[in-house]
This record gives C-alpha cells, sequence and structure tokens, in this order.
C-alpha cells in the first residue's frame, strides 16, 4: 500500500526526517507538558477524598492535546508546515495526472497517518495524566477518536484556505488561526455537539457519566466533523479540479 | 331489497357502519380497569405480574419497633405459582426531608423458591424516619414481581421494650407506668431476631415456662451475643423446672434446678424482694445448686435472685414463679420488676454525644499512597521531551543501517507511553477501588465475646460503580450522621447473602463512602494482674484465635510494652519498674507511647482518635480510668474483602482494647483482681 499510495508514502517517509515541522509540534508537546504540570494534582487524596472531586489533569491534558493537534493540523493543511519532502495538494494536482480521487484518497490516509502520530507523541503525557486521575479507558479512546476526526476536519480546513486564499500570506496566516480559535470559542457556546471541550467535560469531567454509559456524545460528535469533513472535501475536490483546468489549459495553450 | 329502514334516512351513517370485531370492547374495558387499578395502589404495573407470590412481613416485634433503633424485620414469602429466582428487598427510607438529604437503604437477600412453597427471610434495619413506608419487594430479573408496604406510622413507640416469652405471665401491667417508659410485648419464638442487633431495641427479655431449644442456632446465638453486649435476661423458676435444665437455657443461668422448695413466711420473701405478698400461704420456689452468680435476695439460704454476668449483660434467675400467685398480677411487681432487671429510670440515661469524627480518613492519608509529586511528574515529563529533542536534533550518520530511522521517531513515544502508565499508576499511585477499615474490638469478659464497633471507608479512583463485597463478620452497616451532608447522602444497597456485600449508589470516583458498624464476635480474651507481696504480675489467656501484636498494659499512668501474644496461648510476666511512665500532669499514656521506638509510634496519630472516642464513650475524664488497666494490642483486621472484591486495596487498623479491673492496693500480701472486664 506504501508503495502504490504515493502521498502516504511521502508522509511516512516524511514523518521519519527531521525538521521544522516535528520541531513546531514538539514546541505543542512543551506547552502540554505545561498544561499537565499546572493541573497536576495539588491537594492530598485525602483532601480530595473529602471534598468528593477527583484532579482534572486528564481533562486538561486532553483539551490541550485536542487543540494542539487541531492547531497544528489547520497549518499543516494550509502548507504552513510540510514534513520533510512532502508536496502540497496543489502541487499533487497541476503536476502530476492522478485521479482527484486518489490524490484526496492518499490526502485523508496520510493526514490520519500523521494524526496517529501526533497523538503518539502526546501519548505519554496523557497517559500520565490518566494514571493519576483515574480515568476510564474508554473514555480515553473516545477522546482520542475525537481528535481524529476533529484532525481531519481542520486540515480539510486548512487546506480549503489555502487553495482559496493561499496566494495571500498574512491573510491565509491570520485566517487558518482565527478558524481554529472561532470554531472552538462557537461549537463551545452554540453548538455544544460540536464542542471538543464540551466533549471532554462529559468524558472526563467529575460528571458522574462514564462514556460506556453515553456514548451518544462523542458519536455526536464524530458524525458532525465527519460531515463537514465531506463537505470540505467537494470543496476542496473542486478547487484542485480548477486548479488541475487552468494548467491543463495553460499547458494546451502553449 | 327491502327498504332502508327509517333509522337509517335520519342517520346517514348508521347503516354503513361495519359490524365491530367481536372481544374488543371487552378486551378495552379490562385493560382500562387494569390500568385504573394499579393507578389506585400505587403500584407499577408489572408488580402484579406474580399474583401467585404472597409477602408477609412483621416489623419489629409483635408488629411493634422503637424508631432510631436496628429492628428485625420478618419477612415470610409463600409462592402458588411458578418457581421464583430473584432478589427479595427489604427498602427504608433515611436521612433528613426538610434539608432535601433523604435517601434509601436497601437490604437484600437471594430469593429461590420453587413451586407451593415457602420461605421466611430475616432482616435487621435500621428505622429512623416514619414519614415513608418500609417496602418489601420480591424482584426478578430486574423487575419488581411482588411488593408490600408498611405504614411505619402506625407500629411505632417511644419506650423501651420488655419481651415475654411466655404463654402464661402476664406483665402488662407495666405498661400502665408513668414515666418508666415501658411497653412489655409477647414475640413468638420464632420470630425472634436472628442477629444480635436486632434486640437493640429490647430493654430485657423474660422468660417464663419455655426453653430456647426451639430456637434455630442463629437466632440462639443472636439472643446469646446480645446478652454479652448488654442484654438482660430474666429467667423464672417454676414446677416446670425441667425446661431449665436444657442445654440451651443451662448454659446461660447462673444456678441448676433440682427441685422446688417451699418458703412458709411469705412477707419474708416480699421483703428480700421489696414486694408486698398478700396471705400467709408458703411461696414455693426452685431449689438450686451449683450457684454460680451472685445472690442478691435470698430466705434462710434459699436463693430467690441469682444474678451473673454475662460480658456486659447479665442474666437473672428468681427461683420463684412469676406467672402465679402470689407474683402475678400483683401491682407491686410494677416497681420490682424494674428494680429486678436492672433498669435505669429513661431519665438517668446518658444523652447521646456528637458523633466523633471517623478514623477513616486518616488511614486513607496515612495507609494509601497519595498522588506522585510534582518532582516527579516534572523529572518524567522534561526526560521525554529531552530524549525527543535529542533524536530530532541528531541526525543519522550516512550509511546507517534503514531501520534506524523509525526507531528514533517512533521508539520514545512508544517506549515512554507504557513507562507512563506503568510508574505513575501500579508503582506510584493506586488506581482503581480502596477500602480502609478501622476496628476497635473490646473483649467481653466473663464472655467468650468481644464487641466491635467498625468504621468502613472505601473510595474508588474511577468513575464506576462501587460495592465491596467482605466476610470475617455479619456488622450492621449504617451511614454515619456526620458524614450525610458531605456532598449529599447516596442511597445504599447491602446484600445480606454470603459474601455479604456494602454498595453506594453514587458511581462517581474519588469519593469516600463511610459506613459504621458494630458487631459482637467470638474473641475470648482474658487478663488480671495479681499482687504477689510489692512484686506485680500480668497473666493473659489468649483464647481468641488472633495474635495480639505490639502489645501494651496501661495503668496507673504507665505503660510497659509487652510485645507479641500469640494466639491461643498464655502469657505471664512480672512488671519491672518501667520507663514509660507519665511524667507530668500535662502528658497522657499515648504520648508516652511516641517515645517508644516502635510500631506504636507510627500508628499513634491513627490510634489516638480511636483512644480518645473510646474515653469519650465512657464519659471518662481518663482512660482507662482509675482502678483499671487497660491491655492494647493489634491484630488483623476482622472484616477483609472477599468475593469480587478481593483485589482491592486494603487497609486497616484492628485495635484491641482490654478495660479490666486492677487489684485496689499494692502490698500487703497476694490480691487478685477479679480477671473480667467491667462494662
Amino acid at each position: 500500500m506504501w508503495r502504490t499510495e504515493p502521498l502516504l508514502s511521502e508522509t511516512a517517509h516524511g514523518l521519519l526526517g527531521h525538521g521544522r515541522a516535528q520541531l513546531d509540534y514538539l514546541l505543542y508537546l512543551a506547552l502540554q507538558a505545561v498544561v499537565v504540570f499546572a493541573w497536576w494534582p495539588k491537594s492530598s487524596l485525602r483532601e480530595m477524598l473529602a471534598a468528593g472531586d477527583g484532579p482534572d489533569t486528564l481533562l486538561a491534558a486532553m483539551v490541550a492535546a485536542g487543540f494542539a493537534i487541531a492547531w497544528y493540523s489547520v497549518r499543516a493543511g494550509a502548507e504552513e508546515v510540510l514534513l520533510p519532502g512532502q508536496h502540497g495538494l496543489r502541487e499533487w494536482a497541476a503536476a502530476t495526472t492522478l485521479p482527484l480521487a486518489r490524490v484526496l484518497g492518499g490526502y485523508l490516509a496520510s493526514q490520519a497517518l500523521h494524526t496517529l502520530h501526533l497523538i503518539a507523541l502526546s501519548a505519554p503525557l496523557l497517559l500520565v495524566a490518566f494514571s493519576v486521575s483515574g480515568g476510564e479507558w474508554d473514555a480515553l479512546g473516545w477522546c482520542l477518536a475525537a481528535i481524529v476526526f476533529q484532525a481531519t476536519f481542520y486540515r480539510l480546513a486548512g487546506a480549503c484556505i489555502y487553495l482559496f486564499i493561499g496566494q495571500f500570506g498574512a491573510m491565509t496566516i491570520l485566517s487558518v488561526r482565527g478558524f481554529v480559535i472561532l470554531a472552538f470559542v462557537a461549537s463551545a457556546v452554540f453548538v455544544p455537539a460540536a464542542s471538543f471541550l464540551r466533549l471532554c467535560a462529559q468524558l472526563l469531567g467529575n460528571t458522574g457519566s462514564p462514556a460506556a454509559t453515553a456514548p451518544q456524545a462523542p458519536l455526536s460528535f464524530i458524525a458532525i466533523h465527519a460531515v463537514l469533513a465531506a463537505a470540505l472535501v467537494v470543496l476542496v475536490r473542486w478547487q484542485l479540479a480548477r486548479v488541475r483546468g487552468v494548467v491543463h489549459a495553460g499547458a494546451a495553450r502553449a | 331489497m327491502a327498504d332502508v329502514p327509517s333509522a337509517r334516512r335520519q342517520f346517514p351513517g348508521h347503516g354503513s357502519r361495519r359490524a365491530a370485531p367481536r372481544g374488543v370492547p371487552v378486551a378495552a374495558w379490562l385493560l382500562l380497569a387494569a390500568c385504573a387499578s394499579a393507578a389506585a395502589d400505587g403500584t407499577p404495573p408489572s408488580a402484579a405480574d406474580r399474583p401467585g407470590l404472597v409477602l408477609q412481613a412483621v416489623l419489629g416485634f409483635s408488629d411493634t419497633f422503637r424508631p432510631g433503633r436496628w429492628t428485625p424485620v420478618t419477612v415470610t414469602v409463600s409462592n402458588r405459582g411458578e418457581a421464583v429466582s430473584g432478589h427479595l428487598e427489604v427498602i427504608g427510607s433515611a436521612g433528613d426531608e426538610f434539608r432535601e438529604q433523604r435517601f434509601e437503604v436497601t437490604h437484600r437477600r437471594r430469593l429461590e423458591l420453587t413451586r407451593d412453597a415457602r420461605k421466611r427471610f430475616h432482616f435487621t434495619v435500621h428505622l429512623e424516619s416514619l414519614a415513608q413506608p418500609l417496602i418489601v419487594q420480591a424482584r426478578s430479573a430486574g423487575r419488581v414481581i411482588a411488593r408490600h408496604a408498611i405504614d411505619l406510622r402506625q407500629r411505632f413507640t417511644a419506650e423501651r421494650l420488655i419481651l415475654v416469652l411466655s404463654r402464661d405471665a402476664d406483665l402488662d401491667y407495666l405498661n400502665d407506668r408513668e414515666g418508666k417508659a415501658l411497653r412489655v410485648l409477647y414475640p413468638h419464638p420464632e420470630l425472634l431476631p436472628d442477629h444480635w442487633q436486632g434486640y437493640d431495641a429490647v430493654a430485657a427479655v423474660v422468660l417464663h415456662g419455655q426453653s430456647l431449644e426451639n430456637l434455630g442456632a442463629r437466632q440462639y446465638e443472636a439472643l446469646r451475643r446480645w446478652l454479652a453486649s448488654g442484654g438482660t435476661l430474666a429467667v423464672s423458676g417454676g414446677p416446670d423446672y425441667a425446661l431449665l435444665r436444657t442445654p440451651r437455657l443451662a448454659a446461660l443461668l447462673p444456678a441448676t434446678p433440682v427441685g422446688m422448695t417451699p418458703i412458709a413466711d411469705a412477707a419474708a420473701v416480699g421483703q428480700a424482694l421489696g414486694v408486698r405478698l398478700p396471705g400467709p400461704r408458703p411461696v414455693h420456689v426452685n431449689r438450686v445448686t451449683a450457684v454460680l452468680g451472685q445472690v442478691r435476695a435470698e430466705v434462710d439460704g434459699t436463693p430467690l435472685l441469682i444474678e451473673q454476668a454475662f460480658g456486659a449483660g447479665k442474666v437473672i434467675y428468681l427461683t420463684a414463679d412469676v406467672a402465679r400467685a402470689p407474683f402475678s398480677r400483683n401491682p407491686d411487681m410494677r416497681d420490682a420488676w424494674p428494680r429486678i432487671l436492672g433498669l435505669a429510670p429513661p431519665a438517668a440515661r446518658t444523652p447521646r454525644m456528637a458523633a466523633p469524627e471517623s478514623p477513616v480518613p486518616a488511614i486513607v492519608e496515612s495507609r494509601l499512597r497519595g498522588f506522585p509529586g510534582h518532582g516527579t511528574a516534572l523529572l518524567f515529563l522534561a526526560l521525554y521531551l529531552s530524549v525527543l529533542l535529542t533524536g530530532y536534533r541528531v541526525r543519522p550518520a550516512p550509511g546507517a543501517a534503514r531501520w534506524l530511522a523509525p526507531v528514533a521517531t517512533w521508539a520514545a513515544p512508544l517506549l515512554f507511553a507504557p513507562a507512563a502508565w506503568l510508574v505513575f499508576g501500579p508503582l506510584l499511585f493506586e488506581r482503581g477501588a480502596s477500602v480502609a477499615v478501622a476496628a476497635v474490638i473490646e473483649p467481653l469478659g466473663s464472655s467468650p465475646y468481644a464487641r466491635i464497633h467498625l468504621d468502613v471507608g472505601m473510595f474508588s479512583t474511577r468513575d464506576r460503580p462501587l460495592a465491596l463485597e467482605y466476610d470475617g463478620l455479619e456488622p450492621t452497616l449504617r451511614v454515619p450522621t456526620a458524614s450525610r451532608f458531605a456532598g449529599g447522602p447516596a442511597d445504599w444497597v447491602f446484600g445480606m447473602d454470603t459474601p455479604h456485600s456494602a454498595a453506594p449508589g453514587d458511581a462517581r470516583g474519588f469519593r469516600l463512602h463511610l459506613l459504621e458498624g458494630r458487631d459482637v464476635v467470638p474473641f475470648d480474651l482474658e487478663a488480671r494482674i495479681t499482687l504477689h507481696g510489692d512484686r506485680m504480675q500480668l497473666s493473659v489467656r489468649n483464647d481468641s484465635g488472633h495474635a495480639l501484636d505490639d502489645a501494651w498494659l496501661i495503668w496507673r499512668g504507665s505503660a510497659w510494652p509487652l510485645g507479641t501474644l500469640a494466639a491461643d496461648a498464655r502469657f505471664e510476666q512480672f512488671l519491672a519498674p518501667d520507663p514509660y511512665a507519665v511524667e507530668s500532669n500535662r502528658e497522657e499514656w499515648w504520648d508516652v507511647l511516641e517515645r517508644h521506638p516502635g510500631d506504636v509510634a507510627r500508628r499513634l496519630e491513627l490510634m489516638k482518635p480511636v483512644i480518645a472516642r473510646e474515653a469519650a464513650r465512657r464519659d471518662a475524664g481518663e482512660y482507662p480510668g482509675v482502678g483499671h488497666a487497660l491491655l492494647m494490642a493489634h491484630t488483623t483486621s476482622p472484616l477483609r474483602p472477599a468475593g469480587a472484591s478481593g483485589h482491592w486495596q486494603h487497609r486497616a487498623l484492628a485495635l484491641v482494647l482490654l478495660r479490666f479491673p486492677t487489684p485496689a492496693a499494692a502490698g500487703g500480701g497476694d490480691q487478685e483482681a477479679g480477671a473480667y472486664v467491667e462494662n
């Protein structure tokens, strides 16, 4: 599969390299570590039992990881960060004759692999927090699944922004960052079912409703993001088709 | 075709109406009636699924109970239908309704009944609130299949209960005593409790013309344990004294009846008992031998009233027949009975003290590992990030093996992830469920029993239902009043089958669920101090079946370390002048123990509140008090997680406190104190 899917193999090789993309995420990891340290339990076990509230370390770590991966994904989608040897979507559409469906399929597969790698990098921090917070494995699993679907959405959103206004550098940078912040805030306020913050609070907070008894929330979150991602795939494909059309028209004139 | 009838011309739709299917209106009415019936009695429709299952419940004694006391509930289940497999539940209400802090306590037993079978079940419940009925229900496959509600408002009494087990004796005159707060009941022996705590509301049991051989094994044992914990059993003599020689009763009586003897001077009998007896007729009493107890009343060497301690309680043998003249229906017996039974007037009873704080949180803090420190977390995180940074900065040399690249990229997170779970989980912090138990074991001298006071706390670091299964004891457990309003009370379910279980309804993690309980168990431990001239010798007989670790003798402000007292062993030691003496008025003996370089010093912070509570319980300014010594030791916890809870983290503090009387004065020949505990 690696050899037949060029985008996927490109990403897999890129992950083994050394470059700015890795160092960027290392910075985000450091920020996540700061969050874990800041939310480390300060009260003794006896005090927490008396208060009836457990530590929020896992909740904070998961929110930090989800936000960091979303932030990184939208920047990667907008091609601000590329793995060593990695090419952008526009290049694949303009410079190759691969069917666009295959390009997009490979793009989504490579994005999933990259997201899994980011989650693996965050895993030690999440498991440190998981152990002291008394989390449940199924709740942890739902949150990680939510991160994967969320990252897909933000990666495609970044790709859309880049494909539509990528030629305006400063505007692209601002739009990418503004989009993430706006999406997080707006979903928390107006569309709770699509809010990663609320999902984590429900699954990992001290509400007494473990994920095993309430799977509707993560399923709703995943479904919403899958639908949105599917819509963005349509947009990206349309834009890629335009790019390819322009390139072929130019080649024909030449 | 016949002409259309005129009715159809007036009601055009009349003729075209189709005939309704047969039975539909009848079924509709039946359905309506069933729903109305279910709505009327407030029970869900599914409760009528098993009309062949009948529940009959007797609350307390003769359907009378005292609020705020443990009460026996006897449920008889009769099955005239198909075989039933499920649970029988008794659901009571507790807490403060006015503050919306009400919660339910469910006692549950396994129910297996074949067709045409009947079974009797015994429960012991703590009834606090009269506002809600007591519910007895049978469940099968998650559904209620039979239900019976008991209105508590018509069955309670505020008086102390006196149970009379007799066909002939009539002590109803005691009911009319103003200010004495006594209520006489005549329960059937079959319905006596099978747990000693079921006698909580009972001041005394009067036995006449009955033996104890018809009681079930558990019922007899419950009676013995209640006696040992402070109960009073009064046994009346009579011509049918062969009943008093039956094994169970003979084991309790302080003397052995061998016949009848007349006492001609009835006035002397009355004077001895403090009763005015009419007429010159002689009084026939049992002739007794082998008197083991104390004779409290006698005439010319013939005992009338013999009393013997049994643990903290007593057995009283009246050699006269209280159901016959001149005692039966004698109005003077109204004043005599409380004196005979040794019942204190209710006004003289010590008011209930404020509940002390449970020692369980201190055990949790001291015995269970807390969270890993900030330094540990910082070290781990910094190490991980450093390894990653090094891996990203250090490029493999040209020609290095291709497999190095994925190892360098993926190795760090894949190695540090399981390490993170392992280090911050099983190695440094205990995940899952934990239980902490504090037990005070107080041997009851002149009986093979000990009273146990338990404080139990359970919690989990995960959000999942908790259910503690345990063995070793069958305590009655309840939620301490002091812990009810911290974070809101949860409903509780207590399983009465083996292994017993206790499950709070709150499944949230990091919630400490507290319980307190009491039990009386076999624990035979005896100690005495004997004076030999100016030397003092301590003798200990340990037939408890448990080793006593780190034992200490506390006496006259001094403390002697005794080491370990092995199970089923005898220990004797002359007490040397000890270095552990209280040196000033501002120092307590437990402060002295802190100077001892052993386990005691480490556990002292946990023991202090327990010992202080015992001292307060006796209204004593000091403990063990003047004229008494204290044998204190650690032992294994009597309550142990079992069954599905066997893997729980378990921390326990089990303290044996044997308080016994000591010689009045030192020197001047051998003097020996009674070795039996005074409680």
